[in-house]
């Protein structure tokens, strides 16, 4: 079943999986996707809601969204403070 | 363009060794649920910081939201009682999910007994009545108000219909 999601959770999925599919090379990318969203999700980083067609999607939470933000100003940061 | 390798370790979630199933479904863990109810104790939070008026929506989105999903995949009664559950809440005669939820992460000492009623009966006309695309908050408003909503909702079911 293909699994709903925001653009920048899906984003970050994709990275995840990406990362851990050649560890597990009989594992299916949905299998794949499955196994990082009950990981994201467990740890407050996705979470279920209700799309405006009233399907069931995911998106990324407002936890997530701000340590992505943090993450991206360190990396200005630190960009200003290298160059 | 994101420099994927120069990220913090965090964002790549899970050790490539670490064990997994080869499943697809994600069940919704005790885990999941408390990380939801967290979330909605913090726009609870975040709803009592803030001044304006509106600033109670923030809360009540999160509330709607959460009740919503679990309503459409027809486990909002069973994840309620769980919820409770979990924050060691002795429910309560014919607690609905809504009234639940607000048990479980708004402070007691501001939201009393009838609040919470009025809040639970108002999101549930919501519920009923909202088309999804619309937010909540232009919903209420365009009804008239929480307090308009509760009173349509407890009219459709009759006060001394059911319990509400």
């Amino acid at each position: 079943m293909k699994l709903r999601m925001d653009k920048t959770l899906q984003f970050w999925v994709d990275a995840a999986c990406e990362h851990i599919k050649a560890d597990h090379p009989n594992l299916t990318k949905a299998q794949l996707e499955a196994h990082t969203l009950r990981e994201y999700e467990s740890r407050g980083n996705s979470m279920r809601c209700l799309n405006k067609r009233g399907r069931v999607t995911w998106k990324a939470t407002p936890r997530f969204l701000d340590m992505l933000a943090d993450a991206e100003r360190d990396a200005l940061d630190d960009l200003d403070d290298s160059s | 363009m994101t420099d994927l390798e120069g990220m913090h370790s965090y964002f790549w979630l899970v050790s490539p060794r670490m064990k997994m199933s080869a499943r697809d479904d994600i069940p919704y863990t005790d885990e999941a649920l408390k990380q939801d109810l967290l979330r909605v104790q913090n726009a609870w939070e975040e709803s009592q910081a803030r001044r304006e008026r509106d600033a109670i929506y923030t809360y009540l989105t999160a509330v709607f939201e959460l009740v919503a999903w679990w309503t459409a995949e027809n486990r909002a009664l069973q994840c309620a009682q769980k919820a409770l559950q979990l924050r060691r809440i002795i429910p309560s005669d014919h607690e609905e999910p809504f009234a639940a939820i607000i048990r479980c992460t708004a402070d007691p000492a501001k939201v009393d007994k009838r609040t919470r009623s009025k809040w639970s009966r108002a999101l549930r006309w919501a519920l009923e009545q909202k088309i999804s695309s619309e937010p909540l908050v232009r919903f209420i408003k365009r009804k008239g108000g929480i307090n308009r909503c509760a009173a349509k909702f407890a009219h459709r079911v009759g006060r001394f219909g059911q319990s509400i």
